[in-house]
């Protein structure tokens, strides 16, 4: 008979009272944290017990919220929430926790500068390349790979070139827009483990963002610029970066420089820098930048900026918190 | 008679022109010289561009002067910087009699002391007989030392590279993170033993593939290599020989976080974005999973952990002891402006105010900064209290906070101008 291994939330509701769970399906180990709610019972006044498999975990008047730790791979967890109301109302909720240790782990090819610490989302129509890692053991050992069938979907559909036996990894091209539930299901070749797990790709549109190009320091990119900036350089080099865009270096994106209503022919070698040389000019210099790709006619970003020269300040004095 | 007289005046005149020429000289330097400075302090870093005030041009002497100097005005930032006096039955470290002893004995660190002027690529507390925050210059890719107790900084190598990003310091081993024809590179090297105060550092490159990488406790490497869409996590020694292939990933961004005991793997942090972590060996063993925006903290040679989620709208922080249950600390911030003490004891920077939405996107672009204060935080009664109020309009965004050994200081970085800061924990 089939083990119950996948990460089943089996909710079953009294009509008073419902029960979430967060994560909805847990990993081996993982802390799961339990919200009570209901419209028709006062919980604040009410006593609630919690029972985890028939033994009482926690107590007490009020207690909404509490939170457990999944079992093992395999393990099944029976929540049960009983209520007891002030004035005799009574409700109950129940829940099942089955670990699910499958996971999905992707990546964008979309284009992030050197040491960026975030995640590459990403942008529209990126090549996204996930993996499905299972942590099947039968015996004690690890299931291989190619004894697990996985079946990988997007948005409920499923991609058959992706999926079959041994298939842990699909690449697929990321949503054009909006979000994209990429969802796997593992199963052993004897179905006797089963376990599913999905990520939401969400397609970001490609962003702009421009930084001083320091002398000594490089590119700051710890500091954009961001609205209007002074300065009192006579010279200011600006580098911007395509944040997201669908491509693997900005030096491949076409880039239309505008300032002050001027078109500046971009550097040949790194169009995505532009030196600003003041000389005895003071005042605003309006910065407008549109980048695109021209082998996709869909990735085109753009940006503006005012970099103001002779400014009574330094640059990026003002504060860019909560602008 | 009448040639040896022209001859005189010819003398003088050109006596006097020459005395012109130098002293108009002399003004025109003082000009150019009080105009270089002047766009130096207003590059926007709040500090000036450290101007040459050794006799040899050194940078350590800059570090040690201009700190001083600027110790004894009047804004909000000198008042920090100034050195003060030991507290009552403190004495300096090797303090003996004579002048000179006295002298080093009255110098003290301020508690809540900017150690640099100038923006640096990394730091961390070096372990040993007595304890030392050794950082790297940006600019120059030097090596310095600061004793936490007296306030003295000393550098200590004489190998330049310039402009360097990211910087991971062990006790001996250096990495260096640079830019190479644009392409990011990773220097890694051991500081010399020198005679005359300063080591050469003798970089090996480990290749342009590297995506994140730390310097265990032991001066090894771990680091985690790009193969197309692969990520391979390798251990080998400090400039990269006897590498270890200890595990394949298909697919994944990750940042390591060597935990003594173990090695933990984290996802990379998008706002909103479900991340996971795990526990690295023969295989990927979660910790935890599907959190929004997850950011962690790993604490050495144990399995607690403190986190944070950021839903795209609000920062969480949470922590998880061992096998037990997670339970929400009340501070807004990130487990990146956290760093865990002994115990169950950690201390984390949490902004003023509201965070902005989409807070890791955003921060991690540079695009905004946040204005920290500093908790104290005890992840078993999951509390936090505060431990010190930074002074308002001082606009210290945290980052890369670092604990020396002894738990007695804090060491970070202002993520608006890489400057590097230190607080002494007890007052």
């Amino acid at each position: 008979m089939p083990l119950l291994a996948h990460a089943q939330l089996s909710v079953f509701f009294t009509r008073e009272v419902t029960l979430s769970l967060s994560p909805e399906n847990p990993a081996p180990g993982e802390t799961v944290r339990l919200s009570l709610a209901s419209y028709a019972i006062d919980l604040d006044r009410s006593t609630i017990i919690w029972k985890a498999n028939g033994v009482t975990f926690a107590e007490g008047v009020g207690l909404k919220e509490t939170s457990i730790v999944a079992g093992g791979t395999g393990s099944v967890t029976d929540i049960i929430a009983e209520v007891v109301g002030e004035n005799g109302d009574n409700g109950a909720a129940e829940a099942r926790i089955s670990p699910s240790d499958l996971q999905v782990l992707w990546t964008s090819d979309s284009y992030a500068p050197p040491f960026f610490k975030g995640r590459k989302l990403s942008g529209a129509n990126a090549t996204i390349h996930a993996a499905a890692l299972a942590g099947f053991t039968r015996g004690g050992t690890r299931v291989p790979e190619v004894d697990i069938i996985y079946t990988w979907y997007r948005n409920g559909s499923v991609i058959a070139d992706a999926s079959g036996r041994g298939k842990s990894r699909a690449t697929m091209q990321g949503p054009a827009r909006g979000t994209d539930i990429i969802r796997v299901v593992a199963e052993t070749a004897d179905r006797t483990q089963r376990a599913e797990a999905s990520v939401p790709i969400i397609a970001y549109d490609p962003r702009l963002v421009l930084y001083e190009n320091h002398p000594l320091y490089g590119v700051l990119y710890h500091r954009a610029i961001v609205g209007d900036v002074n300065t009192v350089e006579r010279e200011l080099k600006v580098t911007a970066v395509p944040y997201f865009a669908r491509t693997s270096a900005p030096q491949t994106l076409s880039y239309d420089w505008v300032v002050n209503g001027f078109d500046i022919e971009p550097n040949a070698e790194s169009p995505e820098t532009l030196t600003l040389t003041a000389d005895d000019y003071t005042g605003p210099a309006e910065i407008e930048l549109a980048a695109m790709n021209p082998t996709d006619i869909l990735m085109r970003s753009t940006g503006a900026w005012r970099i103001i020269f002779g400014g009574t300040s330094g640059i990026f004095t003002s504060t860019l918190f909560g602008e | 008679m009448d040639k040896d007289r022209i001859i005189t005046y010819i003398g003088v005149a050109a006596i006097i022109l020459l005395l012109f020429g130098l002293g108009g000289w002399y003004l025109f330097l003082r000009n150019e010289t009080t105009a270089i400075e002047g766009e130096a302090s207003a590059r926007g870093f709040a500090v000036g561009i450290p101007a040459f005030l050794g006799s040899r041009g050194s940078t350590a002497e800059n570090q040690s002067g201009t700190a001083e100097n600027i110790g004894t005005g009047s804004s909000a930032f000198a008042r920090l910087l100034g050195f003060g006096k030991p507290l009552e039955g403190e004495k300096a470290d090797g303090a003996a009699d004579g002048e000179a002893a006295k002298a080093e004995s009255e110098r003290r660190a301020p508690r809540f002391w900017r150690v640099t002027l100038s923006p640096v690529a990394g730091a961390s507390f070096t372990t040993g007989s007595s304890t030392r925050l050794r950082y790297v210059e940006r600019a120059s890719g030097h090596v310095f030392d600061a004793d936490p107790r007296t306030g003295n900084v000393t550098r200590i190598t004489n190998t330049l590279t310039p402009r360097v990003y990211e910087a991971f310091v062990g006790n001996d081993t250096v990495v260096q993170r640079v830019l190479e024809d644009g392409a990011p590179a990773t220097l890694s090297g051991r500081i010399g033993r020198t005679t005359d105060g300063l080591a050469e550092l003798t970089l090996s490159s480990l290749g342009s593939d590297i995506e994140d990488i730390v310097v265990t406790s032991a001066s090894d490497l771990l680091l985690i290599a790009r193969a197309g869409t692969a990520r391979h996590l390798i251990r080998s020694a400090w400039d990269g020989s006897n590498p270890k292939q200890l595990l394949a990933i298909p697919a994944g961004d990750f940042r390591i976080q060597d935990a003594g005991s173990h090695i933990v793997l984290v996802e990379r942090t998008g706002s909103g974005t479900p991340g996971a972590a795990f526990q690295a060996s023969s295989v990927l063993t979660p910790i935890i999973s599907n959190i929004l925006g997850l950011s962690l903290k790993a604490q050495a040679k144990s399995d607690n952990i403190l986190f944070s989620s950021d839903d795209g709208t609000r920062l969480r922080l949470f922590t998880k002891l061992g096998q037990a249950s997670t339970a929400e600390i009340e501070l807004a911030t990130t487990a990146e402006k956290c760093v865990w003490a002994s115990g169950t004891r950690a201390y984390c920077a949490a902004p003023r105010g509201t965070v902005p939405g989409l807070f890791h996107d955003r921060w991690y672009r540079g695009e905004i900064h946040t204005e920290d204060n500093w908790y104290a935080v005890d992840a078993a009664a999951a509390t936090a209290d505060t431990l010190f109020t930074i002074e308002s309009g001082t606009g210290m965004d945290v980052e890369n906070p670092v604990i020396d050994p002894s738990g007695e200081y804090l060491a970070f970085q202002n993520a608006r101008d890489k400057s590097l800061w230190m607080l002494r924990i007890k007052e």
